[in-house]
């Protein structure tokens, strides 16, 4: 089967005006403007098929929302090519959107200054939504998300964790195929986030709704997306299964033990001493496969132990250590 | 259609909201007429008549050409549209299962329909009462008068959606607010009767589609015109309103490939 999202060498550059300083300057920019190109994705392939949930992951700038829109039809791509559900999304915008459902973080699809319930009967209408449709996604979607008791409150009373929540129901009135999401828990506190996140994951298992989600929420990704997508200046840096990054990105599990006296000299084969200080000694493991029982049958040390911890990376820590080690690499070139 | 009707009932909604900003909305339309009409009644003094027209035409034509036929606020919309694209709020707009320009056009079509029934209805009752308001010149006069507010209404809206869509170029949607306003206050008649202008420039507002938004269909109600001129002049302007759509057609056409939507 034909994936139902693809992207093939994708690349997305904007004109930026350069500004010269000063008063003449102003009116040289006026006269003959210079722009200068800036690329927001540089080059970017993947398929999704139906039913996956994907999450789109990367830093400010990398280059997020700039696919979500190219996806969404409401951009064009300067090279490459885009097809949602087999078609080419920007020119046929009109028909992607009857199909795909989008939910932007920062800014709403609602009418600010109407009911909630009115929001909902303009989406009906524009989306062409059977009755019988709509009154059940209605019904199923306002119980999931709780929005019983402010369907008739204007959007502008509205609370962001509740409004987000009834952004995200608008998106799913009209039974889309696929569901986008650009940052759809920014702002929201950590009860908002597990409700939203909760939900999301129950839509992508029971609707089968494929979810494309950008965010920079590491926890988003966790619970709702089995599949990553990492990117970061515009450029493809990981596409696979969540577990796998731990391997391609080298992320080292940490041991932590803790001493009942203060050891003298501690080692431990194949791991990398890291900080610590007094009863408490940190390493790096360089082996992955290594069990506990394992690690402490290899331990050489003075003293007896009190306590022993091992931390398994979490995709945080493997990301803060490749934008650290991009850093470093930036700087020494 | 549905959608298209839902849309402009959701913007009329929207308008009914702003309660205090409503009320003065109608004090401000009660001073604007009761200015015009105090400038005509300067400007005739004590002549009954100005090249044929009676001053009690010249307050039918500011009570009615100022407030159902006005051209003024009509430039909102390239101010919408300019703010839109600035902060990228047009993303969501796009998102919709909608042509773009439809959506312009029942956003705009609500605003109107709430500005006839809350601003315009009133004002001309009242100022009517104080000054006098002339009817229509025949039963006749009267339905193409009718058939003229609705070319109006179109060529109203659809060049402000063309002016609008400019925005898409030209960033700075103030100017293009302002150049519309001047174009249009002046090429509509609607601050002065095309009749009083000089001959050369009355033959230049007469060419451009413009002078359908308020001039042409004051002169059908007050019968400056007689039944057939009245009729060639309604089929003249339907002919602008459905070039100046096609006109939104192509530059909608044009301008999508410019899209960029501002910030993340």
């Amino acid at each position: 089967m034909a994936p139902i999202i693809s992207a093939q060498h994708v690349a997305k550059i904007f004109r930026q005006r350069v500004r010269r300083p000063g008063l003449f300057g102003g009116l040289h920019d006026l006269v003959a403007p210079v722009t200068r190109p800036v690329s927001a994705v540089d080059g970017i392939s993947f398929a999704i098929e139906a039913g996956e949930a994907v999450g789109y992951l990367g830093p400010n700038g990398a280059g997020k929302s700039t696919m979500i829109k190219m996806l969404t039809g409401i951009l064009a791509p300067s090279s490459g090519a885009v097809t949602v559900l087999g078609r080419h999304p920007q020119a046929n915008r009109v028909e992607n959107a009857r199909q795909i459902g989008v939910v932007f973080g920062q800014r709403t699809q609602l009418w600010w200054e109407l009911p909630l319930s009115e929001s909902f009967e303009l989406h009906r209408r524009m989306y062409r939504v059977p009755s019988e449709v709509f009154a059940r996604n209605r019904a199923d979607l306002s119980e999931m998300m709780g929005l019983a008791s402010f369907l008739e409150r204007p959007v502008r009373h509205l609370s962001l964790g509740q409004r987000m929540r009834a952004e995200i129901a608008m998106a799913l009135m009209h039974d889309p195929k696929i569901l986008f999401l650009d940052e759809p828990t920014i702002g929201l506190d950590v009860v908002a986030k597990d409700v939203v996140r909760k939900f999301l994951s129950r839509i992508n298992r029971e609707r089968g709704t494929t979810i494309i989600l950008t965010t920079h929420d590491l926890q988003d990704i966790e619970e709702i997306c089995p599949r990553l997508i990492m990117v970061d200046e515009g450029k493809l840096l990981f596409d696979g299964a969540v577990g796998e990054l731990r391997a391609r990105f080298g992320a080292r599990r940490r041991l932590v033990l803790e001493f009942v006296r203060e050891p003298a000299f501690v080692r431990l084969a194949d791991a990398e001493p890291d900080g610590g200080e007094g009863h408490v000694r940190h390493f790096l493991l360089n082996d992955d496969g290594r069990s506990l029982v394992e690690l402490l049958a290899a331990l050489q040390a003075d003293a007896d132990l009190r306590d022993v911890r091992l931390h398994e990376p979490g995709i945080e820590e493997i990301i803060r250590t490749h934008y650290q080690r991009r850093i470093e690499t930036g700087r020494a070139a | 259609m549905s959608a298209f009707l839902a849309l402009i009932r959701a913007a009329f909604r929207r308008e009914a909201e702003h309660r205090s900003r409503n009320i003065i909305r109608i004090l401000g339309g009660l001073v604007e007429i009761l200015a015009r009409i105090s400038i005509w009644q300067a400007a005739f003094g004590a002549h009954p008549s100005l090249y044929g027209i009676t001053l009690s035409q010249m307050i039918t034509y500011a009570l009615i050409g100022g407030t159902v036929l006005s051209s003024w606020d009509a430039t909102m919309i390239v101010r919408d549209v300019g703010a839109t694209i600035r902060t990228g709020a047009i993303g969501s707009s796009l998102l919709r299962p909608v042509g773009y320009p439809l959506m312009l056009l029942a956003e705009q079509l609500g605003v109107r329909f709430f500005d006839w029934l809350l601003v315009s209805a009133p004002v001309i009752v009242i100022m009517g009462l104080i000054y006098g308001i002339e009817p229509p010149a025949s039963l006749g006069h009267a339905l193409l008068f009718l058939g003229h507010v609705v070319v109006s209404l179109a060529i109203l809206m659809t060049t402000a959606i063309l002016i609008g869509l400019l925005s898409f170029w030209v960033f700075d949607a103030h100017s293009l607010e302002w150049f519309m306003r001047g174009l249009l206050a002046v090429l509509s008649g609607g601050l002065v009767p095309i009749w009083f202008f000089p001959s050369g420039f009355a033959q230049v507002a007469h060419a451009l589609p413009f002078s359908w938004i308020t001039y042409q269909p004051m002169a059908v109600y007050l019968g400056e015109r007689d039944l057939a001129a009245s009729a060639l002049s309604l089929a003249a302007g339907s002919g602008w309103a459905v070039v100046l759509g096609l006109g939104v057609a192509f530059v909608w056409s044009r301008a999508c490939g410019q899209v960029v939507v501002q910030g993340g």
